[in-house]
């Protein structure tokens, strides 16, 4: 009888999808230098690369090169942060309004967590107020095994950059939905219509 | 001396050493029940333990049952046990929930003063779901009263 209790509880954690040891164990944003990934539409491709470690505003962080166009990244043990600048154009010179790092992901990814993070600053311009926020929303939306990758996290994230002057209000909102695996990172996202698949990748 | 039954507890830390990237120290306590079986001492447990993330608001407990094994009339004997374990990780207000095979490889010492057995152990406590593997170094201390 015993045994057949052991058999069941073995084939029940064989067959399972819930791979937890996987999700805590596993790292699912490997952020090494000279790693890249490269994901394809049915008519686009994208190069995601991560380039030698930089230092912005005295904090270590890896650009990382989307087409070329970078983004600087952090990672620390409660999330990865990415660096924001809103510049402000005025009679032909740019003016930083507000530069900082915000929390991207928060980690360690966990079904459920919602959480949101905001920057604003603002500063004087020709004797007028010029307001920046950067705000985001992100909310882990939950985990599926998929073949080859394992159990992987569904992230929804949604930005709103807006600028104040005197005048206007400028604001532009994006969202984007991620899909991480343990040991590689992303593997698929989905932008406005658009979703991309991972088709190769390097780790080192 | 052997004895026959005897009740216990342990108590101890634990550190990752495989996976659990994010996991910085725990603690764990057992309830065990031991028996001789001539050969071997068999060892049923209930342990729990804490583990807290390096995000401070990061926690994983796991909470299971072992069937060991051990040599109680050899002052160092070996340990080994499996089971299993239902394990629970949260950070903030979210959490997520699943099973996990368990097994703990090590070595104690046995003290015997009468019917009192005082255990100092070092172990590997690993944990699998078959796809991954993980586990945690840990030390413990035990006492345990044979009836």
């Amino acid at each position: 009888m015993g045994y057949r209790v052991l058999l069941v509880v073995f084939l029940l954690l064989v067959c399972t999808e819930n791979n937890i040891v996987q999700r805590a164990a596993e790292d699912y944003f490997p952020l090494r230098e000279g790693s890249w990934w490269q994901y394809a539409n049915q008519s686009d491709t994208v190069l995601v690369e991560v380039e030698p470690q930089d230092t912005i505003l005295q904090v270590p962080c890896f650009p990382v090169s989307y087409n070329g166009v970078p983004a600087y990244l952090v990672k620390h043990d409660d999330a990865v942060s990415q660096y924001i600048r809103t510049v402000y154009n005025h009679a032909g010179s740019d003016h930083t309004v507000m530069e900082n790092f915000v929390v991207r992901i928060e980690l360690p990814l966990i079904e459920g967590n919602a959480y949101q993070h905001l920057l604003s600053d603002s500063i004087y311009v020709a004797s007028q107020l010029i307001k920046a926020v950067y705000e985001l929303t992100g909310l882990v939306v939950g985990y599926a095994d998929e073949t080859g990758y394992g159990n992987v996290y569904e992230i929804n994230l949604t930005t709103i950059e807006s600028i104040t002057t005197p005048d206007t209000v400028i604001a532009d909102t994006n969202e984007v939905t991620e899909y991480y695996a343990p040991g590689i990172g992303m593997v698929r996202f989905q932008e406005a219509a658009s979703e991309y698949h991972l088709i190769e990748y390097n780790i080192p | 001396m052997l004895f026959a039954i005897s009740i216990g507890i342990e108590g101890g830390y634990n550190i990752p050493a495989v996976g659990f990237q994010n996991i910085h120290t725990g603690t764990t306590v057992s309830l065990c029940a031991d028996r001789n079986m001539g050969i071997v001492d068999l060892t049923l447990s209930v342990q729990t333990s804490f583990l807290t993330g390096d995000n401070p608001s990061y926690t994983l407990n796991a909470t299971g049952l072992r069937l060991g094994m051990y040599k109680g009339n050899w002052l160092i004997s070996p340990v080994l046990a499996v089971g299993g374990d239902y394990i629970n990780r949260g950070l903030n207000q979210s959490s997520e929930t699943g099973f996990a095979a368990a097994y703990t490889i090590g070595a104690l010492i046995n003290f015997k003063i009468n019917r009192l057995r005082i255990y100092p152990k070092v172990y590997y406590d690993g944990l699998t779901d078959f796809k991954e593997h993980a586990g945690f170094l840990g030390l413990r201390m035990g006492i345990a009263y044979g009836i």
